[in-house]
């Protein structure tokens, strides 16, 4: 009776889940060491095991300040490894806890969204619930009597900021250092904070708030606002003007980072090295320069090519993406060809052939960069070490090339300027090499009657599944993609294809969705797929282009994100609606002006439908309209083929989801007086509605509102607020935001970052107004 | 086996692994969401449940929480902390506690659970390793150097 009894029961889920999941302290026992544990008398006269199951020990340990935490990470090296996984705090800032609170925001007993992870250094958390609810408790500092929405703004150095929706749908922001449980509230504006971050300048932490320009019905009403965790007050807006004044900072480790100014509310451990806010430009000296050069401590990287208006900010984010960037200098003076250019010093342990040939494949509004390894240093005359120089036009969109390797581009752009190809002389010669053939509707071969359509459940790589047909059914002979999850599979007779259907193997009904005999029709739908375009000539890359090429085929629905920001050249992705039931698998030649190229066509295996359409909704880099309008034709276009190509479908309209999330430390680039025009239209522009609703559609497709700590890059969302404040607009005459292209993984800067930018770039202009 | 009280209440009878049998009423047993999920699949119905990792005396101080915890739902607040407070001062050592926290792990009584895990955070909050390490018996394996550096890398903590 016993036994049946304690079946159900063993079987039970619950059993299950509450089961102890792991006897660690068993296993480390039995692993290390082979000598019984010493036990206490007090423990030998209860006759109990006190080895605690894991799951009983982390309720505990969730309930412990931090102070205690790390000190049982000496208690054993289980311990230890529990710890190191459950808190993992690589680089916890070293906030000595106060213990009258026990309670750190570790993880809450209820499910109510709040912080479940610790905070780390700069700008993440461990993992912070997006759009919760806050336990009242979690504030020690500051009384809260009921459950708030609250908003993830930042974090930085450890401390946390953000905003809180009150239950008066009052907004407040607070900063909170979890470790001390301190909290402050900032005072009350109603307005949101969207930036937090620490001023090295002034050693203060600031907060950054803005009302929301795309949520503000008269957008000239939006304020600007900056708050001092000094003084604890609101800096006037101008105050920026103050920040412009300073001198830029160097911060780099060797100095001991300077200690925030109210030690009592922040205290912060002056062994603890601060990263610094921003990765800052040496202000070394030359000569240590060309001593690390010769030293081989240093690669200089010459490159040319970038927007006038890229700081060597701009520069440093952009090629801190190739190797570790220690220095970028950019010499006031233009070089023979009246372009800008720079030196890019990295660290010497980036292989210099396969730094310059990345450099030289980035694409920077539509040009692409151009680095070489700087030939004569910087030497004592001051003369500026410009590699080559081919005469050729000037200005920001010509493009010179000095390197051999892009000779074809040169002769192309140089020869023929790019205004004399046109598309309309595109001519796809007849007949293209097609490696397999195109079946039109009535004239299906013989051999397709001893065929089957497969149509599988999910994308496998067509070799396995090869293998994996050909050996279950000995009467196939041959398993033909032809597109997308799509497979004709081929048999000996047609009444093979009877005989398989009729008993299929188990495996075939796992593999497949729809698995049936060819019929006329299948030959003739229309299908969407990518294809791989290879050979195609930079210069002719446009929507235009491609369309013309894929006319062979079928007709072109959409570019991938990576074809249309030109961040990959070698090969194009273009989805396509063909009639070909085959693999796409051809050459073309292709004649743009006088010369013809190869051009490859191949089908991608991915499934087409499977593809992921947030992302195509960035816009481009450039901020001329007609990229704008095309994005927005895009995201449109991009909904309606989601909704099985209906093209009446209006597009989804999902902008303001995740709104307080984009807000979160945008980037904004602010930038002392406007030198150049296009600059200036760059401005009016983004302040035109028109493109303002392109602005909203690249807004609200956060991919992954998960990532709250990550910053949205799309800093044009924040400029309408910007631009349109007089106060502002006065001080700073334009604001830039910087090219998408590189802000897309490197910019992790809070917006008040942005305003050292600033201060740095004044400061060197400075002599220049004096003039 | 269910016997019914005058109260038209159904009695559950729960064994401890010590043989120990406890009939209490369901609403009490219910509070255990581990025996909860046994009546409903119908366990209660043939017999005692057994309740193979509770010995009799951690169970009898389950039972007395869950009594007064269902017992007590209109009651005050404070009362019930108070109650709670007494209650685990009760248990006076750290190894009643640790049992008395396995058993409600198993038998997923969360209330509990927390008030138990509380105290004994509240505990061990000021301890040091080495107390830590007496308190659950937990051997040292660190090397003296191992220690060391464990030590050095979280040095605030330990001042």
């Amino acid at each position: 009776m016993r036994v049946a009894m304690t079946q159900p029961w063993r079987r039970s889920k619950y059993n299950k889940a509450r089961a102890p999941k792991n006897r660690l302290l068993v296993d480390q026992a039995k692993s290390t060491n082979t000598e019984q544990p010493v036990i206490s008398t007090n423990m030998a006269a209860s006759n109990h095991s006190y080895l605690l199951p894991t799951d009983i020990l982390e309720e505990i340990l969730d309930l412990l300040p931090a102070k205690s935490i790390e000190r049982f990470r000496s208690v054993s090296k289980s311990l230890l490894s529990l710890l190191a996984i459950k808190f993992n705090v690589p680089k916890l800032l070293y906030y000595p806890c106060i213990t009258n609170s026990s309670k750190y925001g570790m993880k809450s007993s209820d499910d109510k969204g709040l912080f479940t992870g610790v905070v780390l250094s700069d700008y993440s958390v461990g993992e912070v619930k997006n759009q919760g609810y806050m336990a009242p408790e979690l504030f020690s500092g500051v009384v809260l009597s009921d459950q708030r929405v609250y908003f993830f703004v930042g974090s930085c150095n450890g401390l946390v900021c953000f905003d809180v929706i009150n239950h008066c749908r009052k907004l407040e922001t607070f900063v909170w250092n979890p470790f001390t449980c301190i909290c402050r509230r900032l005072p009350h504006r109603n307005i949101y904070a969207c930036g937090f971050g620490f001023d090295s300048a002034s050693n203060d932490y600031k907060v950054f708030a803005a009302t929301d320009p795309l949520l503000d019905p008269r957008p000239g009403d939006c304020k600007v606002e900056i708050f001092s965790l000094k003084t604890g007050g609101l800096l006037p807006v101008h105050s920026k003007i103050n920040l412009q004044i300073h001198p830029p900072v160097t911060s780099t480790s060797t100095t001991s980072p300077p200690l925030p100014p109210s030690t009592q509310t922040y205290p912060i451990n002056p062994n603890q090295n601060l990263t610094p806010t921003l990765p800052y430009f040496s202000k070394w000296s030359r000569k240590t320069v060309l001593n690390a050069i010769d030293n081989n401590l240093l690669i200089s990287i010459y490159v040319t090519n970038f927007p006038a208006r890229w700081v060597p900010m701009d520069l440093h984010l952009v090629m801190s993406r190739y190797g570790e960037v220690m220095d970028v200098y950019i010499p006031r003076k233009p070089n023979r060809d009246a372009k800008r250019y720079a030196f890019v010093r990295f660290k010497n342990n980036t292989p210099t052939q396969h730094l310059t040939q990345r450099i030289n494949s980035l694409h920077v509004d539509g040009i692409p960069l151009e680095a070489s390894v700087a030939k004569n240093r910087r030497i004592s005359t001051g003369k500026p070490a410009a590699p080559t120089n081919v005469p050729g036009a000037n200005g920001p969109g010509a493009t010179r090339v000095t390197n051999p390797n892009h000779k074809s581009f040169a002769e192309a752009v140089s020869g023929n300027s790019a205004g004399n190809i046109s598309l309309r002389q595109t001519t796809l010669p007849t007949p293209p090499t097609l490696n397999k053939i195109f079946f039109p509707k009535n004239s299906s071969p013989a051999w397709l009657e001893t065929c089957a359509l497969g149509v599988l459940k999910k994308p496998i790589p067509f070799k396995s599944l090869s293998t994996i047909i050909l050996t279950n059914v000995e009467t196939i002979v041959k398993v033909l993609p032809i597109g997308g999850v799509s497979f004709l599979i081929r048999f000996n007779s047609s009444e093979d294809i009877h005989n398989a259907t009729s008993n299929m193997p188990s495996s075939f009904k796992e593999l497949f969705n729809v698995f049936r005999p060819w019929t006329e029709g299948d030959a003739a739908f229309n299908r969407l797929c990518w294809v791989h375009i290879k050979g195609s000539p930079p210069y002719a890359w446009s929507r235009d282009f491609f369309q013309a090429v894929t006319s062979r085929i079928g007709s072109m629905v959409d570019w991938s994100r990576e074809t249309m920001s030109i961040d990959c050249m070698d090969v194009a992705e273009i989805l396509v609606l063909t009639n070909s039931s085959c693999f796409i698998n051809c050459a073309l030649t292709v004649s743009v002006g006088d010369k013809s190229f190869d051009i490859g066509v191949v089908e991608s295996q991915s499934d087409p439908l499977g593809w992921d359409w947030s992302s195509l909704q960035f816009p481009r880099p450039s901020s001329d309209e007609a990229s704008l309008a095309s994005t927005h034709a895009r995201a449109a276009h991009g909904s309606s083929l989601q909704q099985r190509m209906n093209p009446h479908s209006p597009p989804h309209n999902h902008q303001r989801r995740f709104l307080p999330n984009c807000l979160v430390s945008l980037p904004l680039w602010v930038q002392t007086p406007a030198t150049d025009q296009t600059s200036n239209q760059a401005q009016t522009h983004l302040t035109s509605p028109a493109s303002k609703q392109a602005q909203l559609l690249a807004i609200g497709l956060n991919p992954n509102p998960d990532h709250a700590h990550t910053p949205i890059s799309n800093p044009t969302s924040m400029l309408p607020s910007v631009t349109q404040n007089r106060e502002i607009s006065t001080t700073l005459s334009h604001v830039l935001p910087l090219n998408p292209l590189a802000t897309l993984d490197h910019i992790r800067c809070p917006l008040l970052s942005g305003m050292i930018i600033t201060a740095y770039q004044a400061h060197k202009r400075t002599p220049l107004f004096k003039n | 086996m269910s016997i019914t009280t005058e109260n038209n209440e159904k009695m559950i009878t729960l064994m401890s692994s010590d043989g120990e049998e406890f009939v209490v009423e369901e609403a009490v047993a219910a509070q255990s969401q581990t025996i909860k999920h046994l009546i409903e699949d119908g366990c209660s119905t043939e017999g005692s449940i057994p309740l193979p990792n509770v010995t009799g005396r951690v169970l009898s101080e389950v039972i007395q929480y869950c009594k007064k915890h269902s017992s007590s739902d209109d009651k005050e607040e404070k009362e019930l902390e108070a109650w709670d407070a007494e209650f685990v001062k009760a248990a006076d050592d750290h190894v009643a506690l640790t049992d008395l926290m396995m058993a409600a792990n198993f038998l997923d009584i969360k209330g509990l659970l927390d008030l138990v895990a509380q105290t004994l955070a509240n505990m061990i909050t000021g301890k040091s390793p080495e107390e830590v390490r007496r308190m659950w018996n937990i051997k040292n394996d660190f090397t003296p150097e191992e220690a060391e550096k464990v030590r050095k890398e979280n040095q605030w903590a330990f001042e």
